[in-house]
């Protein structure tokens, strides 16, 4: 991530907010592919296209609105977060996200043994608040420290470790009840 | 210590957080002396009693394995929506605001590749005061972002599938690019692989396909491009192959997109996908351009020599990989 964050300048992002489209375009395949993973852990893989192409138009809009006084990368990561949860608030008449195919009285999920753990973690992730999951993978795919993850989820640092207490044991009882042996 | 505290602070000692400015925002604490004293002390006593307990000793092994299975899982074989798809969406948006904005000059829709174009432009010599210029453009930006957000939210009702699921699948063309051209028989086979594809004869993929198949037109007026000849055509399934009625043509009671595989004199050979207009494709890390042909928008990208197209049409969408040069591209779009 250090990486993208220097590869930033002040001039690229001051040539996208001026609408100059090379520099759109700079910022978005520098960002598109970590900005898809975090918008496709909160709101599922069936609106992730859609969702992140809107949450680029916004950051486009709202480019003059930067300061410079945060990295550019947290400042876009935030607005990815808020719009993504957004997003999923406001889709309550669709079927809840990544609902999980149970059977019934066994309370698994249909054909567990020949699912790999992935696709465990995606049915467990899935079972778990959205802003549970948002810090998760904030820290166990982006490996953020937690003073970044409280700048982009707009919480205090002592909270980003209570949550990710609760993401994982409740991730822990998930998978359990899903048949993970770990 | 007990099994409370410990499990209180348990996920920022295992994430080596357990420092000052943690304990301070977590306790609400400026006493960072008296912080910095306990930290360290609160580091060995949760060590002290993970050692001594077995169900902390546990959480904290539950942690690891949790972490092991995140960071092992497989990259998703979804790719984010390509430049090209992302500049399409900044041009509707932008041609929204600008069609409903009376003091703008009259503007077109641009080529997708244009650049230095603002996503709210205004002609350099317009009267129009800054600050309202600025006010009406935020204005309109939100107004075609609610536009272009409600559009999307209500995609057409599907067939034999819920609405969320359309529009999702992207297709990456870049790994069939590359090996098509290094080994067309070893793509062909990846391709069938990963997705459901039945070889039939040219008269069955017409049949299925509803109408008669650009190879099938090409072929019957021996104007295939590069003189080739037709060697084998497959109906295959890609993943939006579930299209709403109207949304594409690929086949009257079901997708059925065709892929042909043509041969040149020289042995050489080239593919032509004929899928439905829903399947967003994307070239991967590949350099597109999107090249303006006649009246077509093509998304174009050179490998090695060959050239790969995609472009939609009446329905449809139709790409080509392996082509040489302008006048096969040209001989392709003129059959179209």
């Amino acid at each position: 991530m250090a990486g993208i964050a220097e590869s930033i300048n002040e001039n690229i992002v001051k040539r996208a907010s001026a609408g100059e489209r090379a520099a759109q375009r700079e910022l978005y395949e520098n960002f598109r592919d970590r900005t898809f993973r975090v918008v496709r852990r909160i709101v599922g893989e069936s609106d992730a296209d859609d969702v992140t192409q809107e949450c680029f138009l916004k950051v486009f809009a709202k480019l003059p609105t930067f300061r410079f006084e945060s990295q550019f990368s947290t400042w876009l990561h935030r607005l990815v977060v808020n719009e993504s949860l957004q997003h999923l608030r406001s889709r309550s008449r669709r079927k809840k996200y990544g609902q999980p195919i149970l059977d019934g009285e066994m309370g698994r999920v249909a054909g567990v043994a020949t699912m790999e753990n992935a696709e465990l973690l995606e049915i467990a992730l899935s079972r778990i608040e959205p802003e549970l999951r948002v810090v998760f993978e904030l820290k166990e795919v982006d490996e953020l420290p937690y003073s970044e993850i409280a700048e982009i989820v707009g919480i205090p640092e002592g909270t980003v470790g209570s949550r990710l207490n609760r993401a994982r044991t409740e991730l822990r009882d998930q998978l359990t009840q899903l048949g993970w042996e770990s | 210590m007990n099994c409370k505290q410990a499990c209180e602070w348990m996920s920022a000692y295992f994430d080596g957080e357990l420092n000052v400015s943690s304990m301070a925002l977590a306790t609400g604490s400026d006493r960072t002396e008296e912080l910095a004293d306990s930290a360290a002390p609160l580091a060995v006593a949760i060590r002290e009693h993970i050692a001594s307990c077995d169900a902390c000793a546990c959480e904290l092994r539950s942690f690891e394995q949790i972490r092991q299975l995140a960071t092992s899982q497989q990259k998703s074989l979804l790719c984010p929506p390509s430049w090209e798809s992302m500049a399409l969406k900044l041009d509707q948006v932008r041609g929204m605001a600008l069609a409903t904005d009376s003091d703008c000059d009259a503007v077109g829709m641009v080529e997708p590749a244009a650049s230095a174009v603002p996503l709210i432009a205004k002609p350099a010599a317009s009267t129009v005061p800054l600050i309202r210029r600025l006010a009406l453009g935020g204005l309109l930006t939100l107004a075609a972002s609610a536009l272009l957000f409600f559009s999307l939210r209500t995609p057409p009702q599907l067939e034999g599938t819920s609405a969320n699921q359309a529009n999702f699948a992207t297709l990456n063309l870049q790994p069939l690019i590359e090996l098509f051209n290094t080994d067309s028989d070893k793509a062909m086979a990846t391709l069938v692989s990963q997705h459901p594809t039945t070889d039939v004869t040219l008269a069955t993929a017409e049949a299925e396909f509803g109408r008669p198949t650009f190879v099938q037109n090409s072929a019957s007026s021996n104007s295939l491009p590069g003189n080739a000849h037709l060697v084998s055509t497959k109906l295959v399934q890609f993943p939006n192959c579930k299209c709403a009625k109207g949304i594409c043509t690929c086949g009257p009671g079901g997708c059925s997109c065709v892929a042909c595989v043509c041969q040149r004199p020289d042995g050489s050979t080239y593919l032509v996908l004929e899928h439905c207009k829903s399947q967003s494709v994307t070239f991967g890390d590949l350099p597109v351009q999107i090249v303006k042909r006649g009246d077509r928008h093509l998304q174009q990208v050179e490998v090695q020599g060959t050239t790969a197209i995609s472009w939609e049409q009446d329905g449809e969408r139709l790409t080509a990989i392996g082509l040489r040069g302008f006048q096969e591209i040209d001989t392709l779009l003129a059959n179209n």
